[in-house]
């Protein structure tokens, strides 16, 4: 501050004599300078503490000794990048053998095929080319010398060449081909007859609907198959009624004869009689009863009388030898027939070399007071047991007598003997035969059985049936065939047990029902199944046939069967799971069988058969929609051998 | 929600009333339906008679298959199909293809839709009726059933040049008919 001074001080005694006129600007620097100075000086010892966060901010940007040391430690760091890495740029450097193959192709060359080259060479112009090109450079050709004042006399009269051509065209008119105007007329005569039928409507009449409705009774699952059903049905009730018939009409032939039918014979009773009843002769010799020994050896001797016009006119009289134990008959020493005063047995006649027991004669041999007593011997009659009856007479004199045409009495007395004679009359009017006869009937113990069966088959089957189409599908006919062995026991002679195992074949058509399909397209398929039935079998207690040498009888047959099924055999475009069919069945069949008897062994089985299974699954619920069925539907032939030995047959009188 | 046709009876009630046998739904289905197919039947018959025969036959069918219709498509085009195919089988049955020898080619000009429109429908079907068998079977399947000639050919197993033949003659006779009537 001094020194400031001072050089002022200096300055003015310098000039203290100096006497310049400085020029303005002079002056301005100068008063300028010195106010730089001053205010120099003004802040030459000014200082200001500066604020706190201002050296923390400083603190933190120099390096404190742990970041030194920090630092220090990863001079030697050093770390093995992942292998993936290298991998990764491996890839994208080419490699020495990326370098040798890029090599390797540098030489590379391949010939191109020759027609490429000619292919190429047709494209470029040839030489040939060049030179025909280049000779029509200059080509010129006069054109003839009338043309061009042709067409200059045309222009000259036509100016406009182009309305030329419109009014040229301009009445053209040019007729369209008849097909086209046919098709155009022909569619729209289709659209107006479509047209006219798009809403067409005719009620009929209302007898329609009751036409209609006897053939839709029930729902369409059953009356689909109910012309079958009905055949079935028909068949079975055709057998039924021919084995009822059978049986009815051969023993209404001695029904009748009996005296049952009042057209051929009157039914004589007690109240009958009674007006009718001559008085015996008194005068006649007593009767010699049989009764009174029972082990009297007699004749019988029938004679007729004629009491009224029914009575066979011819008078013969046949003697019957027999011994019986029982008091059944009395003899008369002048053939005429009685019960001696004491009992009343039908007398028995000759007419034609055929007995018959005349009601009439026995009618007239009674008084109403000896009807009763004459009644209870009857009925001791029938308590006689068949066999002994058998045991003493005679099979050579029976077989002399027709007792088909025997004539009985109708009393309820004789009813039952009625009964046990027919049926044993069977094996008594047989002769040789009989003993055959006696076999079939009588027979009880095993036998063996071989059989074939033809059936009509029907697989009732959805999941085939959708296997097979997705259209829908009928049935149509078609069959199967089965062979089988068994063996049965004859339990009774009647009744029978027999099992089977059966290899049976069943086949389906079907016929598709959509609207393309509907006429002309058939499919089949096949399977096999391995069936074991078991049969109860009643066979009927007498002869169709006794006297012929060939005796036959019917016996039914009712039974189940279990089945599992072998192999299919489908439509090879369309095939089908195998487990879409029934794998094991269980079913119930029912038939008919006639028996012919050859011999005591062998006799031969014509038969029908129906059969219905379903799968064991659909066992709890068989009936639903939808349960596969397999139904069968046939005849059958069998050969049976019975184990008829030789002293079954000598026991039995067989020889 | 399923169409009422009539008595309560939806569609399904009444398919599944077929399917049970039941006469009441069997009868509102017939009802329903036995208008529409009288004409169907009408078309291919050549009388009144033969078109009740085959809407008898054509109903018992559909009774007796209405378990088979899955309901896919229209149940109306199941029972048309039905009515059609029992019309072709009458055909085949009552006819044989020789028939078709005894018209000539007819020669004449056309007639247009106007001409048809100014016929009743009665009339129209009367005229219908008086072709030939094969005419009026394979003109019913192509014109109004819309059945190509490949289809026609299949169905009542002719070729297809005897379909468009038979076709173009069944057309001039019909024509012809229908400009006399005409006057």
């Amino acid at each position: 501050m001094n020194g400031k001074i001072n050089i002022d001080n200096l300055f003015k005694a310098a000039f203290e004599d100096f006497e310049a006129q400085p020029s303005s600007e002079m002056l301005d620097n100068i008063l300028g300078d010195a106010f730089d100075i001053s205010v120099q000086s003004s802040f030459e010892d000014f200082s200001l503490p500066p604020s706190a966060y201002i050296w923390e901010n400083i603190n933190d940007a120099i390096p404190t000794a742990a970041d030194k040391v920090l630092s220090t430690s990863f001079d030697e760091f050093t770390a093995v990048p992942p292998i993936h890495l290298w991998e990764n740029i491996s890839e994208s450097i080419h490699s020495e053998a990326d370098k040798l193959l890029n090599n390797s192709f540098d030489e590379f060359a391949v010939t191109p095929p020759a027609h490429l080259w000619e292919n190429i060479s047709d494209s470029i112009p040839s030489e040939v080319d060049h030179l025909a090109v280049s000779s029509f450079d200059e080509f010129a050709v006069t054109p003839p010398v009338g043309m061009w004042a042709s067409i200059q006399e045309e222009l000259n009269v036509e100016e406009n060449f182009d309305s030329k051509f419109q009014e040229a065209f301009l009445a053209f008119e040019a007729q369209p081909s008849e097909h086209i105007l046919d098709n155009l007329l022909n569619t729209k005569f289709d659209t107006g007859v479509r047209r006219a039928f798009m809403r067409h409507e005719v009620s009929p009449q209302e007898a329609v609907w009751d036409r209609i409705k006897p053939y839709v009774r029930f729902g369409p699952s059953i009356q689909r198959h109910l012309p079958t059903l009905r055949r079935v049905a028909a068949v079975v009730l055709c057998l039924l009624m021919f084995t009822f018939l059978y049986n009815k009409l051969d023993r209404g032939g001695i029904i009748d004869i009996v005296g049952t039918n009042p057209d051929k014979t009157k039914t004589t009773t007690k109240k009958d009689i009674e007006p009718t009843i001559p008085i015996q002769n008194e005068e006649e010799q007593p009767l010699k009863s049989i009764f009174e020994d029972n082990d009297t050896e007699g004749i019988v001797s029938v004679e007729k009388q004629p009491v009224n016009n029914e009575t066979p006119e011819k008078n013969t009289n046949i003697d019957q030898r027999f011994t019986s134990k029982s008091p059944l008959l009395s003899v008369k020493e002048n053939n005429r027939f009685d019960l001696s005063a004491t009992s009343s047995v039908p007398p028995v006649s000759t007419v034609n070399d055929k007995a018959v027991l005349l009601s009439s004669t026995f009618s007239t041999t009674v008084t109403p007071t000896e009807n009763e007593r004459t009644e209870e011997l009857i009925s001791s009659v029938s308590n006689i047991e068949i066999s002994e009856l058998e045991t003493y007479i005679p099979g050579t004199i029976i077989s002399q007598t027709d007792w088909n045409n025997l004539e009985l009495p109708e009393t309820p007395a004789l009813q039952g003997f009625r009964e046990d004679y027919l049926v044993e009359s069977n094996l008594m009017d047989m002769g040789e035969d009989s003993d055959l006869a006696k076999m079939m009937l009588s027979y009880k113990g095993f036998y063996l059985s071989s059989s074939f069966s033809s059936f009509y088959s029907r697989i009732y089957n959805d999941a085939v049936r959708e296997s097979l189409s997705e259209d829908p599908l009928d049935y149509l006919v078609d069959g199967g065939v089965s062979f089988g062995i068994g063996a049965g026991y004859q339990l009774t002679p009647n009744f029978g047990i027999e099992a089977e195992v059966t290899r049976t074949n069943l086949s389906q058509s079907y016929r598709e029902l959509t609207e393309q399909t509907v006429f002309n397209s058939a499919s089949s398929l096949k399977t096999t199944y391995l069936y074991i039935p078991l049969s109860f079998k009643y066979q009927l207690s007498r002869s169709n046939s006794m006297n012929r040498r060939i005796p036959r009888t019917f016996s039914t047959v009712l039974g189940m069967h279990y089945g599992k099924l072998q192999s299919t055999q489908t439509i090879e475009e369309r095939p089908i799971p195998e487990d879409a069919f029934i794998q094991q069945e269980l079913g119930v069949f029912t038939g008919l069988d006639y028996h012919f008897y050859f011999s005591p062994n062998i006799h031969v089985t014509l038969g029908g058969r129906l059969a219905a299974g379903t799968d064991f699954e659909y066992l709890s619920a068989p009936f639903e929609a939808g349960t596969p069925y397999n139904v069968q539907a046939g005849v059958r032939i069998g050969l049976n051998y019975r184990f008829a030995t030789r002293k079954y047959k000598w026991d039995r009188g067989i020889y | 929600m399923a169409e009422v046709l009539t008595l309560g009876f939806t569609q399904e009630d009444l398919i599944k009333g077929c399917i049970a046998g039941r006469r009441d739904a069997q009868e509102v289905l017939y009802r329903y339906y036995s208008p529409k197919m009288f004409g169907i039947c009408l078309r291919y018959a050549n009388n009144y008679h033969s078109g009740e025969d085959i809407l008898q036959e054509g109903f018992i069918k559909v009774f007796n298959n209405i378990d088979k219709f899955r309901g896919e498509g229209s149940f109306e085009g199941w029972i048309k199909r039905i009515f059609i195919n029992t019309a072709i089988e009458h055909y085949r049955k009552s006819t044989n293809h020789s028939g078709h020898a005894e018209l000539e080619k007819a020669n004449f000009k056309q007639v247009s839709e106007v001409a048809v429109e100014n016929l009743a429908t009665q009339d129209l079907l009367k005229l219908i009726q008086k072709l030939s068998p094969g005419y009026r079977t394979i003109f019913n399947m192509y014109v109004i059933e819309g059945y190509t000639h490949k289809e026609i050919a299949g169905k009542l197993d002719i070729s297809e040049g005897t379909s468009k033949s038979q076709l173009a003659r069944a057309r001039n006779i019909l024509q012809k008919m229908v400009k006399a009537t005409n006057g």
